[in-house]
């Protein structure tokens, strides 16, 4: 009974932001600055689709929201694909002007991924997507507490590698 | 004083037990508390209440901005989608927090601003497209008209949020001082319990070891009287041995059922031909005596002064004395044995003495008149004929005079012999005294009488005895005879005829019999 009424609410959460469409998944959503003297990127959802995708159990924190099984690219494997050497730490930024820095040894250890699926549906910007960095809380039990909430950065629309 | 001390353990573990019961009550109450706390505390906080009314705020200003912005044509429908989309994910959270029921007093317009504002931004988005830029700039005017408005009740939103999280947070604050001040009586509870439970550990131990002590002191005091009380009975069990052995009489302990020998006197062991079960039957010369001994034996508790002859291979009298005993729950005799030869031996000598004449050998005076009075009595019941004969040796005086007191004696045990060869087995003899002798004689009436005493008479006549001298010395004897008439008499009577009868014998010249019943036919001379 519990479960089924946290669906319910979870539903009642999301649904209402169906009415705002994903964005197109052309559309140029993510930049990415490397440090001095470098060339930035501007990704769409497509770009990063084209890299191997890697899939985490996780949730949004502080909004409500349930596990989920969350689809995207590792990060690190991006900008390695990107041809970025990696930086000692990374600050992730959203549409909203929220900011924090994901040191890199969290590449290395849980390997967090740019999320643009949750439970293989993209998300709309109501619905906090359509690119969410996201922890493999599921797999690491450990990271429930507020520096890796901290870091569960949605909306996400840049990476300044520094 | 005796029986309180009970009641007050009773009581003071009664009240353990309680104090026990209610710890093992508070800790698991207490348990559960802090479990519960345990799994709230699990997940992170999610007071984000106060920054998402921030940024609610903040975004319905940027919402506005860029609506007139886009009615400027500074910028596209795209960018007016995407704030559009991060104002509604701004509104969400705080239309489903639970936060603002912590509320001191109900912030009644607050409902009302989020409904009005989420009606309004779900509305916009509903009409809005990526790639229409004309229904875009007719949104954004709706929006800057409408929205500037909203800024007041957002900011208002902020300063509910603020003071809710604070009330809700503050609640927690008290729940969990009121759960820590909880934990700190059932934590006082626990110490003092087991303060309590060590109390009475440490008191259980100390007594223990006082007991266990006492314990080991009154075992050794007790080893240490057994050891006396074996070494004392081994002293008395030596001593009795000593006694035993040292006393006259033999003693010998039996079980009644197997005659086991539990003791045996050594001197009886050695009289005794066998051992053991056939130790008392070898020990009788008589088996009859046996026989009864042991008819005794079983019929009496106790019985002394048995006499039995022991001994078959050097018989002795003994005097036997029996007591029944219990050894180990099993009957046994306890037999005492004295050896009473020699008492025998003086008893017979004792009466030797009492009854004989010692010179010669013939019963005495006493003893020849019980014995007569017996043979008497006998003779009157029967209906026989009885005479008694009163003898004199003739001059005895003038013999003693004349040869001396020795020879007298030797006359003297020569007729005792000569009377005793001829009377003896006729009934009793003996010695009245000086020279004078008697004898009853049985059976015979006044004829036989005198024929007997004739025949005596005429035997001592023919004596010869020699004096010291060398000459011959002769020597009779007068008898006086009296027969039993056949009426009631006594041997004193008789006797007092037979000594007139005597004198009439001495006065008619000596050597010769008379009697004064008449109807014995006197021999004629």
């Amino acid at each position: 009974m519990h479960r089924v009424i946290t669906r319910l609410l979870l539903a009642g959460l999301l649904l209402p932001f169906g009415v705002q469409a994903a964005p197109p998944r052309d559309m140029p959503i993510l930049t990415i600055h490397p440090g001095p003297g470098g060339v930035s990127h501007v990704l769409s959802v497509a770009d990063l689709e084209a890299y191997p995708s890697r899939s985490v159990t996780g949730l949004i924190p502080d909004v409500g929201d349930h596990e989920a099984e969350w689809t995207g690219v590792s990060l690190a494997s991006l900008l390695q694909g990107l041809g970025e050497p990696l930086p000692a730490r990374i600050t992730a930024s959203a549409m909203d002007s929220y900011r924090e820095t994901i040191p890199i040894s969290d590449l290395e250890r849980y390997d967090p991924i740019v999320a643009y699926q949750r439970n293989g549906e993209y998300l709309s910007i109501s619905q906090r997507g359509p690119l969410v960095i996201m922890y493999p809380y599921g797999e690491h039990p450990e990271l429930l507490t507020r520096a890796f909430f901290s870091r569960t950065v949605w909306q996400l629309d840049e990476l300044r590698l520094e | 004083m005796q029986p309180s001390r009970p009641r007050h353990h009773k009581l003071a573990m009664l009240a353990l037990l309680s104090t026990l019961a209610t710890m093992i009550l508070a800790t698991a109450y207490s348990l559960v508390n802090v479990n519960a706390k345990y799994a709230k505390y699990s997940a992170p906080g999610m007071h984000t209440e106060v920054w998402q009314s921030y940024q609610l705020h903040s975004e319905t200003r940027r919402l506005s901005d860029t609506a007139n912005r886009v009615l400027a044509g500074e910028a596209t429908a795209p960018e007016l989608i995407q704030r559009l989309g991060v104002a509604m994910s701004q509104l969400a959270p705080l239309q489903n927090t639970q936060v603002f029921d912590y509320l001191p007093e109900a912030h009644t317009e607050l409902p009302k601003t989020l409904e009005h504002l989420d009606s309004l931004l779900d509305a916009w988005s509903s009409r809005l497209s990526w790639q229409d830029t004309s229904l875009a700039t007719q949104v954004a005017s709706e929006m800057a008209d409408q929205l500037p408005s909203m800024l007041g009740p957002t900011h208002d939103i902020i300063v509910s949020a603020n003071i809710a999280v604070a009330s809700r947070l503050d609640g927690e604050r008290q729940d969990l001082k009121r759960t820590f001040q909880r934990l700190v009586w059932v934590l006082l509870l626990l110490g003092t319990g087991s303060l309590l439970l060590a109390a009475k550990l440490f008191r259980d131990h100390r007594h223990t070891l006082h007991l266990t002590r006492e314990l080991g002191t009154l075992n050794q005091s007790l080893e240490e009287r057994v050891a006396e009380r074996t070494r004392r009975l081994e002293e008395r069990k030596a001593l009795l041995g000593i006694i035993l052995d040292s006393s006259p009489s033999d003693v010998a302990l039996l079980g009644a059922n197997d005659q086991h020998a539990y003791y045996i006197s050594d001197t009886l062991r050695q009289r005794a031909s066998a051992n053991d079960s056939g130790f008392l039957e070898s020990l009788f010369v008589d088996s009859h005596q046996y026989t009864l001994f042991m008819q005794r034996l079983t019929s009496s508790q106790a019985f002394d002064n048995w006499e039995a002859r022991l001994d078959p291979r050097s018989p002795y009298w003994a005097l036997l004395s029996v007591r029944h005993l219990e050894i180990d729950s099993r009957r046994a005799w306890l037999i005492w044995s004295l050896d009473i030869s020699e008492r025998k031996r003086m008893e017979h000598e004792l009466k030797q003495l009492a009854t004989t004449d010692s010179l010669t050998g013939l019963a005495n005076r006493r003893t020849f008149l019980r014995q007569a009075i017996k043979q008497l009595r006998r003779s009157l019941r029967e209906a026989k004929p009885c005479s008694v004969l009163v003898i004199d040796i003739d001059n005895f005086k003038r013999i003693n005079d004349q040869h001396g007191h020795q020879v007298g004696d030797t006359v003297l045990q020569a007729v005792a012999r000569r009377l005793d060869k001829h009377l003896h087995p006729r009934g009793p003899l003996g010695r009245l005294g000086g020279e004078e002798f008697a004898a009853l004689v049985k059976d015979a009436d006044g004829r036989a009488a005198w024929e007997i005493a004739e025949a005596l008479r005429d035997d001592v006549e023919c004596l010869t005895l020699q004096g010291e001298e060398g000459g011959a010395i002769p020597v009779t004897i007068s008898i006086g005879i009296a027969t039993h008439s056949g009426q009631d008499t006594s041997p004193q009577h008789l006797l007092v005829e037979a000594d007139k009868a005597l004198y009439l014998a001495k006065s008619r010249g000596r050597n010769r019999c008379e009697t004064l019943d008449q109807s014995s036919p006197a021999p004629s001379y």
